[in-house]
């Protein structure tokens, strides 16, 4: 079982039917131990970071994640659920995330449109984008590029990847992306 | 690079494509979902649904099609018309809708944007104008294109902004229908004033519509409805060109 986190941050449902359309067994969740006992954890969420971080510590689900990330449990971050992976945000109020991964979340820095929306490239794959705020960070990533920034798109570190875009709604190359994820040993 | 995106749109009514859709060598279909699912094969960017439903008895119809086709669609899908209050898009988005696009209601209640926008996101946030020169001004009309506002249309591009929404899908009634082209001109005036996307939309009559619009605007985006509906072109007859004259486009 594949536990989606459920904490209140918009269009967690599609992520649900996105692991249904690949034959998975998804199930949209903020209990403790259905986490725990999930074999993979997707983090979702559209929105702010500090509302974020507000509804995960409300549900009580900052240290179930922390435990499950210290288990192994191999844990996906998708857009706001990518960016609260990382220490530090300052959308709105500077705010502290789970901190899985090394870096912060600020606004992108360039004078181009933003929000940053639609389709762009990682290594060659065009994935569906949509934000403002980007992630400042020396792990392991892949980016897009935006203009003259370079956007951390894919980061990852041992159990944990964080994914800016949404493979949920990047046709089927966002579908392979994600399968390749829930199936991989 | 971020790719110019081509948005196949269907005018829903009771639950139906108005009028069906002829694909290339398939006859009318009139299940959206089955529409917006062979525009997502054809390497379609995002597929928006305009409910044109007149009754309010028959709102329940499209929050069951949004359902139905969230379950299926594995690209980026909006919806407009008969959105009105904060409690209207909640129950869209939590249908599994990505964007709303808003119109009549936010000239109504400009507050409607900066609400939405604070409590859904911007990203979730369209505001759709219909616009028309009248004497050598840009003017925003509402009703289909019946009534004019009185608003400048330059002065609501800077407010609908200022007020957070995402993005503007932006239509010329003097192009809407005539299939003589996209209107450059509105077009350029708009881009220059806003620094959020912007959707290109009416008059789309060929391919090449399409690609002049690309090149002689900055939109983001172009919204295109009858030249696919009725098989003139698939999307992806489009993004081939589109690469070939050098326009950034994504293809599968």
């Amino acid at each position: 079982m594949v536990a989606i986190i459920d904490y209140n941050v918009g269009n967690v449902e599609n992520v649900l039917n996105a692991c249904k359309r690949l034959g998975v067994d998804g199930k949209l969740t903020r209990d403790k131990n259905e986490i725990l006992n999930a074999d993979r954890i997707i983090l979702p969420g559209v929105g702010a970071f500090p509302v974020a971080m507000k509804k995960l510590k409300e549900y009580d689900l900052v240290d179930v994640l922390k435990l499950a990330k210290e288990n192994g449990k191999k844990i996906m971050g998708i857009c706001l659920g990518m960016q609260i992976l990382f220490e530090k945000g300052y959308e709105v109020e500077e705010t502290e995330g789970l901190g899985f991964l090394r870096g912060y979340i600020d606004k992108i820095p360039t004078n181009q449109k933003l929000p940053h929306m639609g389709w762009n490239d990682v290594d060659g794959d065009d994935y569906y984008f949509v934000h403002s705020y980007m992630a400042f960070t020396d792990e392991d990533t892949k980016y897009a590029i935006y203009g003259d920034v370079k956007i951390p798109a894919i980061v990852k570190k041992d159990n944990v990847v964080g994914c800016q875009f949404h493979p949920e709604k990047s046709g089927q190359v966002g579908e392979k992306l994600l399968k390749k994820w829930l199936y991989e040993g | 690079m971020l790719k110019k995106r081509i948005i196949p749109c269907l005018d829903i009514k009771d639950g139906k494509v108005v009028k069906g859709v002829n694909f290339v060598n398939l006859i009318d279909v009139g299940d959206p979902v089955l529409v917006a699912k062979e525009y997502e094969n054809q390497c379609a960017d995002e597929v928006v649904f305009l409910d044109i439903t007149a009754s309010s008895d028959n709102r329940e119809t499209i929050y069951d099609l949004v359902k139905r086709a969230a379950k299926e669609l594995s690209i980026p899908l909006t919806i407009g018309g008969g959105i009105r209050t904060i409690e209207d898009f909640r129950k869209i988005l939590n249908c599994g809708a990505d964007k709303v696009s808003i119109n009549t209601s936010a000239i109504k209640n400009p507050n409607l944007i900066k609400e939405a926008a604070e409590e859904f996101g911007s990203q979730c946030v369209v505001v759709a104008i219909d616009a028309k020169l009248i004497d050598g001004k840009y003017k925003v009309f509402v009703k289909g294109g019946r009534e004019d506002t009185g608003i400048f249309l330059e002065d609501w591009v800077k407010q609908v902004s200022d007020l957070g929404a995402g993005e503007i899908l932006l239509t010329s009634m003097d192009g809407d229908g005539t299939c003589k082209g996209y209107d450059i001109p509105m077009l350029n005036v708009v881009c220059d004033l806003v620094n959020i996307p912007v959707i290109a939309s009416g008059g789309c009559g060929s391919i090449k519509d399409i690609i002049n619009c690309f090149k002689e605007t900055k939109s983001d985006a172009a919204l295109v409805a009858s030249l696919f509906h009725f098989g003139k072109a698939t999307v992806s007859e489009v993004k081939e060109e589109m690469i070939k004259n050098n326009i950034p486009a994504r293809i599968v």
